[in-house]
């Protein structure tokens, strides 16, 4: 029950932090200007994707409608969004740490063990919160501004049209994954907050790191062709293999199995720093 | 001079019949005004996962089509409007007979069309005439900008106007590409190949005709 409590004291600090609606208001702004700039202009967007078949073949229907709306937003933003999640998730041991807070939370009748699972948990929490948004944002905003229609999704393979009944739960599906991706963004953001005794490292070592796996992962260098599998930035993308036909369910569950290996370091090597962590100085 | 006459004779008389024969094509076209037909469309093109997707289509004489479909239906760049629009110019064309063919055992005439224009997209079109039921039985059409697409007609009920119960274009997909940063798939770490040459395949699959209704 305590636990409980805690979550909801750690729930209620992320809501008094102004920093925590910068992540929400951030996603706002820029699925606006992602939605004006097609509503405005889309179709030259959609023409460059397509030139390539457009030489040979002509497409009928509404290409651009909300389904490709909320796939263009998600594939622009989801790399934006760590960013946006280590920045409140990063501060939540760090940051009491930094205030002073820490010492006098420890004190209370509370195992550390259980305060910093109610940290994970708030921030899961939090995570969730901008997933959903962005998904709102994205997903219903976007088909309420464009309309529904079949999605048309540009993957390495080639083309793939998904028909509109197809398509609502594959976003759900991908939403779901997108979520733990970025779950593991705020594990690891509040692993390295266990580390530091201010705000800002552990925010700005988080996309460090995130920097780093990402261009080990995009490098197209063979000698990196043992490690990237193991990068949770490579899998990060998995949402994207919900729009693929047939679905590459072994390749979503390897991401899973991955991620889930992440989630479980960082958590346990938060607890052991935690457990041993020196709150009097 | 008389022999030369003599000896070109075999030639003018092959130009006229196929003047005479696209000239009977045109005027069996002149007679749909206008139809409304139920289409299902089924890809099967290389790099392109698509279902088959039903969509209704009016055409208006000469040359104008509209096509409403449920969702995202592929159709070829050329090949589908371009036939009327031959038919409907039949000034615009030198027509040439280039012999005899038998598709699926039925004996056709093949017409070259060279456009008299030499500015334009289209280079030549080479229908293939069942001369004895006036229906056009395949198309190839070869255009600057989209190289060659090959149609081919299937007909049924609407025969007598000459219209088609199944089209199957084919057409050259070498050229497709995909934008390496368009579709970035982090997951996929191997290195991307140019798609060999391969054909792909648009079936057109029409019922309910409605025939200037």
């Amino acid at each position: 029950m305590i636990f409980l409590y805690s979550t909801y004291n750690e729930l209620i600090k992320i809501a008094l932090k102004p920093r925590s609606y910068l992540g929400l208001a951030a996603i706002t702004g820029l699925v606006g200007i992602i939605l004006f700039a097609l509503h405005a202009d889309g179709m030259s967007m959609i023409s460059f994707v397509t030139a390539s078949f457009e030489q040979t073949l002509r497409f009928e229907g509404e290409v651009l409608n909300g389904n490709l709306v909320a796939f263009i937003i998600l594939q622009m933003l989801i790399v934006h969004i760590p960013l946006l999640v280590a920045l409140v998730t990063g501060d939540l041991i760090s940051g009491e740490a930094a205030m002073g807070t820490l010492r006098m939370l420890a004190t209370k009748p509370i195992s550390r063990r259980q305060l910093l699972g109610s940290k994970f948990l708030a921030g899961g929490i939090y995570t969730l919160l901008i997933v959903i948004w962005l998904g709102i944002l994205a997903v219903l905003v976007g088909r309420w501004i464009f309309g529904p229609g079949d999605l048309m999704v540009l993957n390495s393979d080639g083309l793939v049209i998904i028909q509109e009944n197809d398509v609502l739960w594959r976003y759900a599906g991908a939403f779901c994954v997108a979520f733990f991706a970025l779950l593991t963004i705020s594990n690891l953001s509040i692993c390295l907050s266990c580390f530091s005794d201010n705000s800002i490292g552990p925010i700005v070592s988080t996309m460090a790191i995130i920097l780093l796996f990402t261009i080990i992962g995009t490098l197209d260098v063979p000698v990196f062709d043992p490690i990237r599998p193991f990068l949770f930035t490579t899998h990060m993308a998995a949402w994207r293999s919900f729009f693929e036909d047939p679905m590459p369910w072994d390749s979503i569950r390897n991401s899973l199995w991955v991620m889930t290996l992440h989630h479980v370091v960082f958590i346990a090597v938060a607890m052991f720093s935690f457990n041993r962590k020196d709150i009097t100085v | 001079m008389k022999y030369l006459l003599f000896l070109c004779l075999p030639f003018l008389a092959g130009a006229q019949q196929a003047d005479a024969l696209f000239g009977q094509l045109v005027q069996k076209f002149k007679k749909v005004h206008h139809y409304e037909v139920l289409a299902q469309i089924k890809p099967n093109i290389p790099m392109i996962r698509i279902l088959p997707v039903r969509a209704n289509i009016q055409f208006q004489y000469p040359n104008s089509y509209k096509i409403q479909s449920a969702g995202i239906s592929i159709l070829p760049k050329n090949g589908f409007s371009e036939l009327p629009q031959l038919f409907s110019k039949p000034n615009q064309f030198t027509v040439i007979a280039s012999g005899q063919e038998t598709l699926d055992g039925v004996n056709t005439s093949i017409l070259t069309l060279l456009p008299l224009d030499n500015e334009g997209d289209l280079i030549l079109a080479k229908i293939w005439v069942d001369a004895t039921s006036l229906l056009v039985m395949k198309s190839l059409i070869t255009s600057k900008t989209n190289g060659s697409i090959t149609s081919t007609f299937q007909y049924a009920g609407e025969k007598s106007w000459g219209l088609p119960a199944r089209m199957t274009f084919s057409m050259d997909v070498k050229k497709f590409k995909i934008p390496k940063g368009l579709a970035t798939d982090i997951n996929r770490t191997s290195r991307q190949v140019d798609a060999p040459q391969q054909k792909g395949r648009i079936e057109i699959t029409f019922s309910n005709y409605k025939v200037n209704g």
